[in-house]
């Protein structure tokens, strides 16, 4: 609170503006041990203080439960978002629960059972036709333990079948894992790439551009492509049948 | 395209959609109208969701939710009338009849807080019940509501008087209208 109009709490009675910063917790710690002397002292404001402390309490209490909109045809509420691509985008982002999930299928069911795919991953496909044996994994993390659990997830999936086609798609702070200064798996990458010829690695060109705006330079594993974008990636996978495991 | 990579951020997707039933409840606090606080909320998800790479601090994602939900009340006030100058529109009266819900709600208490809330200009209006039922600071009232802190304390001092008037005379008649619709009403 640095109103000067407001500080004249010295004076005999605060103003109605410098109560109210108090009772809203806008005051320092020293004004606020100067008021509660003054509430002490001075029953009439201490009566004003209790007054405004109630009103505050009682606008909070009329909107604790307020109703909820009628049961109705939702108009769309996406504008200028495709509908399709971002029911897709949603889907793909398996916003379970979500505030448009509602709005939108689920995924078809069975998918969430890919062969191979460990407890606590859930697969997610966009189209009728889905290819199993084509996976996309999804890294944003840039911890350590999921840099790590993309690989094994990759190669359990690659045992399992090795006919199988995986991409590994980092964005965000998942770009870590392909960043040859500072992934600290540069080795087995590079080791599994040189095994597995249907396995690829995405950065996420975005993230890459941002970086750099940032002043970051940025250096890929050589193994690692460049796409427009991870969402441009993984919506053109998925839209050729591919199956999406965030991981 | 481009906006739909920020989709991918996913800490801020969740928060927002714990923020729903929050944006909610404050749309509803501005216009006491059920259906349309749910338009005013579906429309700030939806700007959310293609703006989102304007939200550059986590932290910040709350104020910056609360400063859609302005704009689109705001441009839900503009296409109903005639107001061009914001701060017309801060001293408007935006009220209704009450509604169904309030006629056979129980709790006289809660309505009448409501319908003296009601009579405040919307400018008061929005900030006591951000700075009540949102627990936002003046600073971040005034960022979202996009006017100087100053403006924020006194227009909280004067929706808490107002407040304070309305509850001891109590309410009998809130806002005419005729064609079913609130009425917004303009200050002098």
């Amino acid at each position: 609170m640095n109103e000067a109009d407001t500080r004249d709490a010295g004076g005999i009675s605060p103003t109605p503006e410098y109560l109210n910063a108090f009772l809203d917790g806008e005051l320092t710690a020293d004004e606020r041990a100067q008021v509660m002397t003054l509430l002490e002292s001075d029953p009439a404001f201490k009566a004003r203080a209790c007054e405004m402390r109630t009103l505050k309490e009682m606008v909070r209490g009329a909107y604790g439960e307020v109703p909820a909109a009628p049961a109705r045809t939702r108009r769309p509420a996406l504008h200028g978002v495709p509908q399709a691509l971002a029911a897709g985008v949603l889907l793909v982002l398996g916003l379970g629960a979500g505030w448009m999930a509602r709005d939108f299928s689920a995924a078809p069911a069975g998918y969430d059972r890919l062969a191979g795919l460990p407890d606590g991953y859930q697969a997610i496909a966009l189209s009728e036709r889905v290819d199993r044996d084509k996976v996309i994994l999804h890294l944003d993390s840039g911890e350590p333990g999921r840099l790590a659990q993309v690989l094994d997830l990759a190669e359990q999936l690659l045992d399992r079948q090795p006919s199988a086609r995986i991409e590994i798609v980092a964005n965000s702070y998942g770009l870590d894992l392909l960043r040859a200064d500072v992934t600290p798996l540069r080795d087995r990458i590079e080791n599994m790439a040189r095994r597995h010829a249907n396995l690829s690695f995405v950065a996420c060109g975005q993230t890459v551009a941002r970086l750099k705006r940032e002043g970051v330079r940025v250096n890929l594993l050589p193994v690692a492509h460049t796409a427009s974008s991870a969402i441009n990636a993984i919506m053109t996978r998925m839209g050729q049948g591919w199956v999406y495991v965030k991981v | 395209m481009r906006n739909l990579l920020s989709l991918l951020n996913f800490p801020a997707r969740r928060r927002m959609e714990v923020l729903r039933p929050r944006l909610h409840r404050l749309a509803y606090a501005w216009c006491h109208d059920a259906a349309l606080a749910d338009d005013l909320v579906q429309d700030t998800l939806a700007k959310a969701l293609t703006r989102s790479e304007q939200l550059r601090d986590e932290q910040a994602l709350e104020s910056w939710l609360f400063s859609i939900l302005n704009n689109c009340w705001r441009d839900h006030l503009r296409a109903r009338r005639e107001f061009v100058d914001v701060s017309e529109l801060d001293e408007a009266i935006y009220s209704e009849e009450p509604g169904p819900e309030q006629h056979y709600a129980s709790r006289q208490a809660v309505q009448r807080v409501r319908r003296a809330i009601a009579r405040l200009p919307i400018g008061q209006r929005q900030v006591i019940t951000l700075v009540d039922i949102e627990e936002c600071g003046y600073a971040d009232v005034a960022r979202i509501l996009e006017v100087p802190v100053g403006t924020i304390m006194s227009r909280l001092s004067r929706a808490r008087q107002a407040l304070k008037q309305h509850l001891s005379t109590d309410q009998t008649a809130p806002a005419e209208r005729a064609d079913g619709r609130p009425v917004i009403r303009r200050i002098k």
